[in-house]
């Protein structure tokens, strides 16, 4: 095996969508025929890979892997067949980025039907045109708050990134605050921030002294700064497992992590990493329905389906997610409510990311932030 | 213009062995060079020439895309780096490649094979491993420096992975094959005489390296040079692994930009600069892997 | 005698079990050009190696000028070496490649050119001072070994089988003019071949090497006349070896029985009873039966069983007995055919004998008439 394995349905997805975006009304169709036929590309032999998707009888899932597949598999999946038993549902674990998300709308073959994604990915995606309408029909907007939901996606569960700290190292004055989380000198060790910039400009300003209700616009240069003070002591995680392993190997001592993966480390380790939901970055879960996709009735369905406050709650047990429907905040068991970022205690501690934001900034403000990490 | 000289060269290497009666003026070992040139087309040159188009046609037709590419200065900082850690590395692999390739030489027939096969074995370890094993070696908590604590050479254990040195590291132990094996196969066809000659013309062995060995090894060295630079610029995995998010080079901006910031104009054009580049490397310099491949004399 | 020039004194060296020197010994003397003769195997590079510094003696020493520089380095020898096969540096020009021991002893550039010059003329290679190795002829090549070896001015030559991958016909010009070359640099040679016509050509003294041991040292006549080994005799041109039993007569003088014949010598006795007896092909005379005879009174009668032509001479072998002998004559206006009767004389000047057992050396060689010539 290479360094240079490049992902292969990439390249076919590139290919789907010149075809789609040479049909529209930017593009001569002509002209571009033209120039893949001088390149010795015949326009027949674009679709020569197989389909991946099956039958219209199916509904397929795109999660992140993980302890995601087993979870949504027993829960949600389970209780959609007992509903539905003409559905199979099925699931693709390879992790739906907005790339593959664009490249599967643009070609004439969307083998996704509905992508666990969030709030801020609805709109950037929706209004690009990538994404299906909340088909009002089957899906009760009603069930979650007005802020929450947007025209492409109805918010899912609750999640965000917390302060996550080696418990043992920090004794009885744990980082409390992004604020320490910045204070290299009191708290000792090396940081983890995720290499994605959403959730790390808001942990920025918050340590630089922002009021929390003055965040938004963000002071993106202000942000980028102070990401800069830490850089060289910080590891900036592509993936949240490297991020759990360089906590419990000791290499980082605080990390700002997705709270159920944080959950996860806390077990993991006996404690010994812990996390709270001070400051937290809240971020709303939301699953996107792709355009055009095989199966989008069924596909809301399943997002109806995951409002269920019964559901929810499992999923908060399985998974850390926080049940959003406030139906379900009655039903979560009180030893439950710590970890959940929902709960309303937890809610009133932390900051709830603007989507609006970033749907108009995220791909020109992710590009600086990698700016930064890569100067 | 491709296809038969892909034929041509096919055949010399499926046919110098094995003659195989020909069918019909096509003979097997064609049929299997065309097959072989057909599959290559439809996995490498397809996917290849929409990225190139797609460069020049979105957002909107024309060469804007490469007019801003050159303005933009987040692409000038990844292009930097790249091409600084590059060159270290290349530099680096070169320096260790050619003293492994004449301690090989120099070395006795059977020590020899041990360690070409030392050589070679890591071509076999993907490079997913040869980085996880990179990080458990080490990481603060890794291996190293554990054992540096417990001998007291260190009292705090130092970073040396998931910084740029990690991924120097990485790349260069990736490509210190590649690098060896034509220096090896070039320092194996000098006259072994020649350094001894020159001793007794009066040249220190300094001098008998500097003015005889080096330059006569020096093809191979090009090879190398040529092979490991091509490599390294598109490295992806090493940098992403071992380079802590801080070492963002082409390739692995390349991937952000298609699958997380959708700018498929920066990534297309970025993607067909590095073609040309690489393929201006290759037409430039193709000879000297001829050379470097090409059998001893005796 | 002085101290010489170069000693070498009971070199042994061994690769594993093979013994490829053992104990050697040789005086060279200043000015001198010597040659190591012997067969491919015989030790001869392997001498030369350890001359040159590129290999050490496993025991031995070798001194110049009483200077002990076994273990010296070569480029602190000034010893000029022209490699078998020439070793030229591939990579540099004709000019670069004599320019070489100069530069790397950092001379003045202007002097570089003037000695580069000079030894280019000397040698004859002015017209090819800008090509590369691969783009001479192998004589070619061959000149710029030589000029590049003797472009510093060396204390010795060192020369390995120079000729050996060129034609007959350019070796003998090359051999004239390394004898030219010799003189009108004076340099010392030691030179080596498996060649022995070439080695009889060009030396003033040769040593005749085999198995690692030295078998003879000497002028090339005295090595011609009167080899002290089986092997030397052998090894350096046409021979006959007979065996025959010494015997001395009542006047002190030394002859030979041999196949029922007595055959008279020329010198005095060394010893007697068995030996070799050797007789040049050229010291024999042939005269057909029939004609009038030379007047020699040691007559043997044989048969030709084979003539075979050379040129300027031709090689009969004669059968007498159950033995046979070579003689060679030269232009003979009717040479004897197979089958014919024939008379043959030994020139008495021209035998010697070996003792049987070849460790004996002859103490002949003391008393040769040769010796003196
Ligand atoms: N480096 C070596 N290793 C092992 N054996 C060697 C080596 N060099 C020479 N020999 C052996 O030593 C003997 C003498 O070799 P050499 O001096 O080259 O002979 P010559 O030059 O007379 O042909 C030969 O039998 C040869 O095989
Ligand atoms: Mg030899």
């Amino acid at each position: 095996m290479s360094d240079f394995t490049y992902d292969t349905g990439y390249m076919q997805h590139l290919e789907q969508s010149v075809r789609r975006e040479t049909q529209g009304k930017t593009v001569h169709r002509r002209r571009f025929l033209q120039v893949l036929s001088a390149l010795g590309v015949s326009i027949g032999s674009l679709s020569f890979l197989p389909s991946a998707r099956a039958q219209q009888s199916e509904l397929v899932v795109a999660n992140w892997g993980g302890d995601a597949l087993p979870a949504q598999r027993d829960i949600l999946a389970a209780e959609f067949v007992k509903r539905y038993p003409q559905i199979h549902v099925a699931f693709d674990t390879t992790g739906p980025t907005p790339g593959k998300i664009k490249a599967l709308v643009e070609s004439d073959n969307v083998s996704w039907d509905v992508a666990d994604r969030n709030l801020l990915s609805a709109l950037e995606l929706g209004r690009q045109g990538l994404l299906e309408k909340v088909d009002e029909s089957i899906v009760d907007i009603n069930a979650v708050p007005s802020q929450f939901r947007t025209e492409w996606g109805v918010g899912s569960y609750f999640f965000s990134f917390v302060i996550t700290y080696d418990a043992v190292r920090f004794g009885s004055t744990p980082p409390r605050t992004w604020k320490d989380f910045w204070d290299l000198q009191t708290f000792k060790g090396k940081r983890a921030l995720r290499n994605n910039v959403e959730g790390v400009l808001e942990s920025a300003l918050l340590a630089d002294g922002v009021a929390p209700d003055k965040l938004y616009p963000l002071n993106v240069n202000r942000g980028l700064d102070k990401v800069r003070q830490i850089k060289a002591e910080t590891i900036f995680y592509s993936n949240t497992s490297e991020a759990q392993q360089l906590l419990r190997s000791g290499e980082v001592s605080i990390g700002s992590l997705w709270s159920t993966r944080a959950q996860g480390v806390k077990e993991d380790t006996k404690g010994r990493i812990d996390y709270h939901f001070n400051e937290g970055i809240l971020l709303i879960a939301a699953w996107n329905v792709l355009k055009g996709a095989k199966n989008v009735k069924d596909a809301w369905r399943w997002v109806a389906l995951s409002q269920d406050p019964y559901l929810q709650v499992a999923l908060l047990k399985k998974l850390g997610w926080g049940p959003i429907n406030p139906a379900a905040n009655k039903l979560v068991p009180a030893e439950l409510q710590a970890q959940n970022p929902g709960s309303p205690e937890n809610i009133a501690r932390q900051i709830v990311v603007d989507a609006e934001w970033y749907a108009r900034n995220y791909f020109e403000v992710q590009n600086r932030y990698l700016d930064v990490l890569a100067a | 213009m491709i296809l038969p000289s892909a034929i041509a060269l096919g055949r010399e290497f499926a046919g110098a062995r094995f003659q195989i009666a020909p069918v019909r003026g096509l003979s097997v070992q064609d049929g299997l060079v065309i097959g072989s040139v057909l599959v290559l087309i439809a996995c490498y040159l397809l996917p290849l020439g929409a990225v190139v188009a797609l460069s020049f046609l979105v957002p909107v037709p024309g060469i804007g895309n490469y007019w801003s590419i050159f303005q933009n200065a987040t692409v000038h900082a990844v292009v930097g780096k790249t091409l600084w850690i590059s060159s270290l590395t290349v530099g680096l692999t070169l320096l260790l490649g050619y003293i492994t390739a004449y301690a090989l030489v120099q070395a006795g027939p059977v020590a020899r094979k041990l360690m070409l096969a030392g050589v070679l074995l890591p071509l076999w370890i993907s490079v997913l491993v040869r980085n996880y094993a990179w990080i458990a070696l080490l990481s603060p908590g890794g291996i190293v420096n554990s054992i540096l604590i417990r001998w007291g050479w260190l009292d705090q254990p130092v970073s040396l992975v998931r910084n740029s040195f990690g991924v120097v590291l990485g790349m260069v132990h990736y490509m210190l094959p590649y690098a060896i094996l034509p220096i090896y196969a070039q320092m194996a066809r000098i006259d072994s005489t020649l350094p001894h000659l020159a001793r007794s013309l009066g040249a220190s062995p300094r001098q008998a390296f500097i003015r005889v060995f080096l330059p006569l090894s020096r093809p191979g060295l090009a090879a190398a040079a040529f092979l490991t630079s091509i490599m390294s610029l598109g490295f992806y995995l090493t940098p992403a692994m071992l380079g802590g998010g801080k070492t963002v080079m082409v390739a692995e901006f390349i991937s952000i930009q298609v699958t997380e910031t959708l700018r498929w104009d920066i990534a297309t054009t970025l993607s067909t600069l590095l073609l040309l580049v690489t393929g201006a490397l290759v037409w430039r310099f193709s000879h000297l892997l001829e050379l470097a491949t090409a059998k001893p004399k005796t | 005698m002085s101290s010489s020039f170069l000693t070498i004194d009971s070199i042994c060296k061994r690769y594993g079990l093979l013994r490829a020197l053992e104990a050697v010994s040789l005086d060279v003397t200043q000015g001198e050009f010597l040659t190591l003769l012997g067969p491919s195997g015989s030790g001869k590079s392997t001498l030369l190696a350890i001359l040159a510094g590129f290999a050490e003696p496993d025991q031995g020493i070798v001194r110049l000028n009483g200077r002990d520089i076994t273990r010296l380095a070569p480029e602190a020898r000034r010893f000029g070496v022209v490699p078998q096969g020439y070793g030229l540096f591939p990579h540099l020009t004709v000019y670069e490649n004599i320019a070489f021991p100069l530069r790397v002893r950092r001379s003045r550039s202007a002097s570089i050119n003037g000695r580069v010059r000079q030894v280019m003329e000397l040698l004859q290679i002015g017209s090819v001072k800008s090509r590369l190795p691969r783009e001479l002829s192998g004589g070619q090549q061959q000149r710029v070994a030589l000029a590049r070896a003797l472009s510093f001015e060396p204390d010795l030559l060192l020369l390995d089988e120079p000729m050996s991958a060129l034609d007959a016909l350019l070796r003998r010009d090359l051999q004239a003019e390394l004898v030219r070359l010799h003189r009108q640099v004076g340099t010392t040679f030691v030179y080596v071949t498996h060649d022995q016509q070439e080695a009889l050509a060009l030396s003033d003294r040769i040593v005749v090497l085999n198995h690692g041991r030295i078998e003879q040292i000497g002028t090339p006549r005295s090595i011609y006349a009167q080899p002290a080994t089986r092997f030397v005799a052998n090894f350096l041109g046409k021979n006959n070896l007979l065996q025959a039993t010494a015997a001395i007569g009542p006047l002190g003088r030394l002859h030979f029985h041999w196949n029922g014949h007595r055959i008279a010598a020329g010198v005095t006795a060394p010893f007697e009873g068995p030996c070799s007896l050797t007789i040049r092909p050229e010291a024999i005379v042939l005269t057909k039966v029939g004609h009038s005879s030379q007047g020699t009174k040691d007559r043997i009668l044989g048969t030709v069983v084979n003539h075979t032509f050379h040129g300027a001479s031709a090689d009969v072998i004669v059968a007498v007995g159950h033995e046979s002998l070579t003689v060679t004559l030269t232009a003979a206006a009717s040479p004897p055919v197979p089958g014919d009767e024939v008379w043959l004389a030994f020139d008495a000047e021209r035998l010697w004998c070996l003792p049987e057992a070849d460790t004996i050396s002859p103490a002949a060689s003391a008393t040769s008439p040769e010796l003196a010539a």
